[in-house]
């Protein structure tokens, strides 16, 4: 664990600013969600028409909505659900993603050929409108927004995890292994994996960024998390109506996507220099 | 015309500074030839690269580079525009890299002449030709208008030195110019560029890892190791008698032709290999793979040692060697 | 015809019949009959039966796709359940707003991407970079919709500027229709052009570390000389085909920005009909879109054998 490597990675770690800024944008958010299942300055949900649209004071941080909910609490509990969407469409991303694209890389021949074929073919077409036909035909809902972002975001992982696997296939250890006998299915395992996680794990956080933006597009057009459950995106639809009256109720949800777009995006940043091999080899 | 003075190359790693060119000083006179040899990562690239003032963006040279009276290091960068590819011209190591896929070999030659206003637009396609047939292209008329990858590896490196000779430059600079290249077309190239520099009367800085192509086309050679130079002299003087351990080890690994028939008798080769420049020892660089070391090699940098007239190396141990 | 331009035609080809299989497939799986969902519960089965017959949906599903593709390739189009016209006149109208919205937006980001990204490249590590990376950092982290707000709420609510929504039609002017698409096109290019911009500014940093652009300045280039003459057309090889990728989202970014503009584009009409259930419209109003990004990808890599000598036909 605190080997020699890991020591020097730290010790880059801490002194590279995206990624301690990404991380630290990223752990707020986590933080945020984490509280909010317990606790939140108010319920989010519970309406109080008495304090419709009331300003930002000490009880209010920013004040409440049309429904006279506090905005902050809705907020605090609206990251849960942006949340939840990145981790299951990214792990529906990654289990799929990853095995098809180990699949190819093992296989080779025709089947990685049909299988790139098919990735290049999701990648020429506009995820977000087969996103928006899937969910308009299997329903709307949490649920199926996150399986239609989830599949969208396989191609991705597949076509990485195609092109690093390759990379470590075509090393001499990797025959060694080979010629004393190995499966593939166990080099697979034992030496590609491990060695591809690296990169994984990088794209994984900036598709946890698109996913969260992707669900926030869905949930603006009524197409993902209903009533009542709290949602970034559907609080900016519903403050569209509100625009004149009150016009902060469309800035607040829209920043707090963008802090946990941008914390994540710095923090894949952050992360792909830090694994980055052009730098970590020896010149 | 060229007078190198304590040349030192810095540069700044993802492992902090280092230094990769050290101390480095030599002349190279009009008409004159030079040669660089050492192994691989001992600087020369980056010698070569310091007196062309395109060294890489994270390093920075200090000390003189004197040329034709003007101190090439304290020039600002549009006067070193005017001296590069006109006074001094450049061939590097990796033909197939070094030419620019999009544009056609005739547009790539011409470049360097239009820029420094050596012929007429009317004259460009007459001194394309010339040059690509002085330097051995078939068919020029048709070449004038291929790309890159339609050519050889030869034919690309015979293009890099129609443009590097394209203005009639006072120094070429030859990068390992034969390197990448067949061994059979290696002779071939080399010839070439010994002729055309004669042809001109130009001055030559040849590099290479191989001392036997060096010896066999400068008049003047430096063996350097770890970014000093460790032996310097004129060819004859100093193939008769080489001096520093670095360089015998060097000249030893020179394939002859006998040996090949007897796989028995394997090539000599140095123990040991390059030190990262991030780890250069203190003292002589070469005591990590020295088989006379001793406790001064590690204690202080040896300094210049007369063999005889035009010929130093800078060894502590010379008198043991002998 | 050279061998690539040829692979391509055949990859373009492709690569749209599995357009088309796919919608008609995400459409085939809606649960239930789709008459039924159309016409709502509470519909007398007669009335079910009588759209079924109408839609066709008696016949089997393979006939059905044939049917379709035959009709697309001789370009009748189906007729809207729900307005009772031909999808062709529906689109026709429609097309000639969403087409120009997409282009505009196109035009603005990657104007601003370029310029932005060989700046940034130029000036590597220095403050101009690291200032215009830093502010394209922002631009992804931002949702399209999201900025539409905004540019409203502080264009047009609080300025009165232009006008919060809607779209003039061409017949009031050039000017005037350009002006009501601006806003939505800046909302749309910002993003785009956010990663645009990165993406230029590695392929030239990129290009700028190769062995010819050493070659350049042995010539004696100067940075700038080498910057225009040698790295730029090599730079753009890649860029442009995260161009060409860029133009699928940007139109799929046409729908949601249409809905918050109220700009009554193909995209509004998709989600319209999606709400509605009118598989005929969504099915060739997605076809439509689908059609136009595979033919853009295909004009880039066209445009790539123009660019690049490597790809020219080889004389035989
Ligand atoms: N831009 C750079 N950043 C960091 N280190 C560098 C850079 N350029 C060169 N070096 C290092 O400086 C040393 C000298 O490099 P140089 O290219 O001059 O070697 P060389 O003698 O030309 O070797 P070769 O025969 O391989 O061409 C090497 O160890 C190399 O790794
Ligand atoms: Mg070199």
């Amino acid at each position: 664990m605190f080997n020699k490597k890991n020591i020097e990675f730290l010790k880059r770690a801490i002194k590279h600013r995206s990624f301690i800024v990404g991380g630290s944008m990223t752990l707020l958010l986590i933080f945020c969600a984490f509280i909010s299942l317990f606790w939140t300055p108010w319920d989010p949900i519970k309406q109080n028409l008495l304090i419709r649209h009331s300003p930002p004071s000490w009880e209010h941080l920013l004040g409440t909505d049309q429904f006279g909910r506090d905005i902050f609490s809705v907020i605090m509990a609206g990251s849960q659900n942006s949340i939840s969407v990145g981790l299951v469409s990214v792990s529906i991303g990654i289990i799929f993603g990853v095995s098809i694209g180990l699949l190819a890389s093992t296989k080779r021949g025709w089947v990685e050929e049909l299988i790139m074929r098919l990735c290049d073919f999701m990648y020429a077409f506009p995820a977000i409108l087969l996103a928006i036909m899937l969910v308009a035909t299997i329903g709307q809902g949490s649920i199926n927004a996150m399986v239609a972002i989830g599949i969208f975001s396989i191609p991705v992982f597949a076509r990485l995890t195609r092109g690093a696997a390759n990379a470590i296939w075509a090393r001499e250890y990797i025959l060694a292994s080979r010629s004393a006998g190995k499966g593939l299915f166990r080099i697979t395992i034992e030496h590609v994996l491990p060695n591809i996680l690296s990169v994984i794990i990088v794209q994984a956080t900036i598709q946890f960024a698109l996913a969260i933006l992707a669900e926030a597009a869905l949930s603006f057009l009524g197409l993902g998390a209903q009533p009542p459950t709290p949602s970034w995106g559907r609080m900016l639809s519903e403050a569209r109506s509100m625009i004149y009256l009150n016009p902060w109720l469309a800035v607040y949800p829209g920043i707090a996507i963008a802090i946990s777009v941008l914390g994540l995006n710095l923090l894949g940043d952050g992360l792909r220099d830090l694994v980055d091999p052009r730098l970590a080899r020896k010149r | 015309m060229l007078d190198i003075k304590n040349l030192n190359i810095n540069l700044n790693t993802v492992y902090g500074d280092a230094t990769a060119v050290r101390n480095l000083s030599f002349k190279l006179e009009k008409g004159k030839t030079l040669g660089i040899v050492g192994e691989s990562g001992c600087g020369k690239s980056l010698t070569a690269l310091a007196v062309m003032g395109l060294l890489p963006e994270n390093s920075w040279s200090t000390g003189e580079i004197i040329f034709n009276n003007k101190n090439l290091l304290s020039l600002n960068e549009d006067k070193l525009c005017k001296i590069r590819g006109n006074s001094i011209g450049m061939i590097f190591q990796e033909p197939m890299t070094s030419l620019n896929p999009l544009h056609t070999i005739g547009k790539q030659i011409a470049e360097p002449m239009i820029l420094h206003g050596k012929v007429t637009r009317s004259m460009i396609k007459k001194e394309v030709l010339n040059l690509l047939d002085m330097v051995g292209i078939p068919d020029p008329l048709k070449r004038i208008s291929s790309f890159p990858h339609e050519l050889s590896g030869g034919q690309r490196q015979r293009v890099m030195i129609a443009m590097a000779l394209s203005c009639k430059p006072e120094i070429l600079i030859a990068d390992e110019p034969t390197t990448a290249l067949d061994v059979t077309i290696q002779k071939q190239i080399l010839d070439l560029i010994k002729d055309l520099i004669d042809e001109f009367g130009m001055s030559m800085i040849l590099i290479s890892h191989d001392l036997g192509v060096i010896a066999n086309n400068v008049q003047e050679i430096i063996v350097m190791y770890g970014g000093v130079c460790v032996e310097k002299g004129y060819t004859k003087k100093l193939i008769n008698n080489i001096s520093h351990p670095y360089s015998q080890g060097l000249f030893s690994a020179i394939p002859t032709l006998e040996m090949q028939e007897d796989s028995e008798q394997r090539l000599k080769t140095i123990p040991g290999s390059v030190p990262e420049i991030t780890e250069i020892p203190k003292g002589c660089t070469f005591q990590g793979r020295c088989e006379y070391v001793s406790d001064i090699c590690v204690k202080n940098s040896p300094n210049s040692v007369k063999i005889s007239e035009d010929h130093e190396a800078y060894c502590f141990n010379l008198d043991k060697l002998n | 015809m050279s061998i690539f331009l040829l692979k391509r035609f055949f990859t373009f080809i492709v690569t749209l019949l599995g357009a088309s299989l796919l919608t008609f497939l995400s459409l085939e799986i809606l649960p239930g009959d789709p008459a039924r969902v159309i016409l709502g519960i509470d519909a007398p089965q007669s009335a079910v039966d009588a759209l079924r017959l109408q839609l066709g949906l008696d016949r089997p599903m393979v006939d059905r796709y044939f049917d379709w593709l035959a009709h697309l390739l001789t370009g009748r189009f189906g007729v809207s359940y729900t307005y009772n016209v031909p999808v062709m006149d529906l689109i026709k109208h429609r097309i000639g707003i969403t087409f120009p919205l997409a282009i505009l937006s196109m035009l603005l980001s990657v104007l601003v991407a370029l310029i932005l990204g060989i700046y940034a490249a130029s000036r590597h590590n220095k403050i101009g970079d690291v200032s215009v990376m830093g502010l394209s950092q922002l631009g992804i982290s931002i949702p399209n919709f999201w900025l539409a707000l905004l540019l409203i709420l502080f264009f047009a609510v609080n300025l009165g500027w232009f006008s919060s929504g809607g779209f003039v039609g061409w017949d009031k002017g050039f000017i005037k229709s350009i002006q009501s698409l601006i806003l939505p096109a800046i909302s749309l290019a910002t993003v785009q052009g956010a990663i645009l911009a990165r993406f230029t500014r590695s392929a030239v940093l990129e290009t700028m570390r190769e062995d010819y652009v050493r070659t350049a300045r042995a010539k004696g280039l100067t940075r700038r000389g080498t910057l225009w003459k040698h790295v730029l057309r090599n730079a753009m090889i890649p860029v442009i085909t995260i161009m060409g990728l860029q133009f699928a989202n940007l139109l799929a970014g046409t729908i949601i920005v249409e809905e918050v503009f109220a700009i009554p584009g193909l995209g509004r009409l998709i989600l319209q009909a999606i709400s509605n259930r009118d598989i005929t419209v969504v099915r060739d109003v997605v076809i439509l879109l689908a059609a136009l990004v595979v033919f853009i990808n295909f004009v880039v890599d066209v445009l790539y054998a123009v660019i690049d000598p490597r790809l020219k036909p080889q004389d035989v």
